[in-house]
């Protein structure tokens, strides 16, 4: 079992400190790094002579533009538009995470529980200021639902509170308990071939081939859930409660 | 798990945040406005496209009422032409049928003329011949010579008397 947790374990390859601040550069910052570099690298290869008539790759650019930004005006009614850049970006950067873990021997930064909930926080925050900026104390409104009566306010008012509080956690467990889970199930079924006799070991390592596939595609979902949510944060934030 | 050990947390805060910028700023001064422009190129294009495939169908379908309007008055003016040329075809026939009719009636009149001289050359010739026959007839009858004088008017008194006893006949 610690073997399989092994793959999460953060290495420094270069200490850094700014004051009390621990700002070292970890397999985390490589490995985002890189999956920047492949974001900007690749996008940048896509469309990097766009054509009215697209390539293959200026297609796929175009259509994972399209797509976010079809999900983004869907999701945040009237104004959708203007998120669409912080939205792709969300998109991507998360997407590079997890497909550059994919990569035997890479490491996934999305695992990481301080790159999710960065993330996640990061959304919340940014939604709560947006929320505060548009409505002023008609903020806590929305803890208190038009139409509820007052007798039930008493619990209405913390379910509300806990549920938007709640918001910043599921975000970033679900990234990461999905990344972490199916990394996981891969190092066990690929440690199962490894273990077992030569005649069963196309079973496991089978399946670990199956369960690669299935991460690509999850890596696309999960990018797409954080997207969605953050729309649906953004869009509540905006909204007139 | 080692992703809940704090240790680290700092560091991959602080690079997640720095990192997530620069994308963002790269992305949204780089990549996006590229993709967005070429999009709105496209876009541009194929409503132009539309508008112009409109406007197009739109000058078919006017120019196939003109076609459906003109097909329904065809009937009507071909009746018209048909008419005028029967106008024109009976006029023609009427014209010629006078124009023969004349000619006719001028060739009727030329043979009755030409006719009637014919008669009266043969009624010269016969009172002429039959005057010397009656000169040589009365001469050998009454054994002395007649002169022309005479002889005429003689023919001329039998004529008369000819005539009187035709007519009385009659």
């Amino acid at each position: 079992m610690s073997g399989a947790l092994e793959h999460f374990r953060v290495v420094v390859y270069h200490e850094l400190h700014l004051g009390p601040l621990d700002l070292s550069i970890s397999n985390t910052t490589v490995f985002i790094w890189g999956a920047v570099a492949l974001v900007v690298l690749t996008l940048h290869l896509m469309v990097v002579k766009p054509k009215l008539v697209p390539g293959p790759g200026q297609l796929l650019a175009e259509m994972l533009y399209g797509f976010v930004a079809r999900q983004t005006e869907l999701n945040i009614h009237g104004e959708g538009e203007k998120y669409i850049p912080l939205m792709f970006t969300i998109f991507t950067f998360i997407l590079g995470c997890n497909l550059i873990g994919l990569i035997p021997g890479a490491f996934t930064p999305t695992s990481q529980l301080a790159v999710t909930g960065t993330l996640a926080v990061g959304i919340f925050l940014y939604a709560t200021g947006l929320r505060f900026y548009r409505h002023g104390w008609g903020f806590f409104h929305a803890f208190a639902p038009r139409g509820v009566p007052r007798i039930m306010l008493p619990l209405m008012v913390p379910i509300e509170l806990l549920s938007f509080l709640a918001r910043p956690v599921t975000l970033a467990l679900r990234l990461f308990a999905n990344m972490t889970a199916g990394h996981m199930a891969i190092f066990v079924l690929g440690a199962l071939g490894m273990a077992a006799p030569w005649f069963l070991q196309w079973l496991p390592l089978g399946f670990t081939v199956i369960q690669i596939a299935m991460e690509l595609v999850i890596a696309f979902i999960q990018a797409y859930i954080f997207v969605i949510l953050s729309c649906v944060y953004i869009d509540d934030a905006l909204a007139d409660h | 798990m080692p992703q809940f050990d704090t240790t680290f947390f700092s560091s991959q805060i602080f690079w997640t945040i720095i990192s997530f910028i620069v994308l963002f700023v790269v992305l949204g001064r780089w990549i996006l406005p590229r993709i967005a422009a070429i999009l709105q190129e496209r876009t541009q294009l194929i409503e132009e496209e539309i508008a112009q495939t409109r406007k197009k169908q739109q000058e078919i379908d006017e120019i196939k009422l003109d076609y459906a309007d003109k097909l329904s008055n065809l009937d009507d003016e071909a009746k018209k032409m048909f008419d005028a040329s029967e106008k024109r075809i009976i006029e023609r026939r009427e014209q010629l049928m006078g124009e023969w009719k004349a000619e006719m009636e001028r060739k009727k009149r030329d043979f009755h003329e030409e006719t009637e001289i014919a008669r009266q050359m043969a009624i010269r010739d016969i009172r002429n011949q039959s005057a010397d026959l009656i000169v040589e007839a009365a001469e050998k009858v009454l054994h002395r010579h007649i002169d022309d004088h005479q002889a005429q008017q003689a023919l001329e008194e039998a004529i008369a008397d000819m005539e009187k006893d035709s007519s009385k006949k009659i």
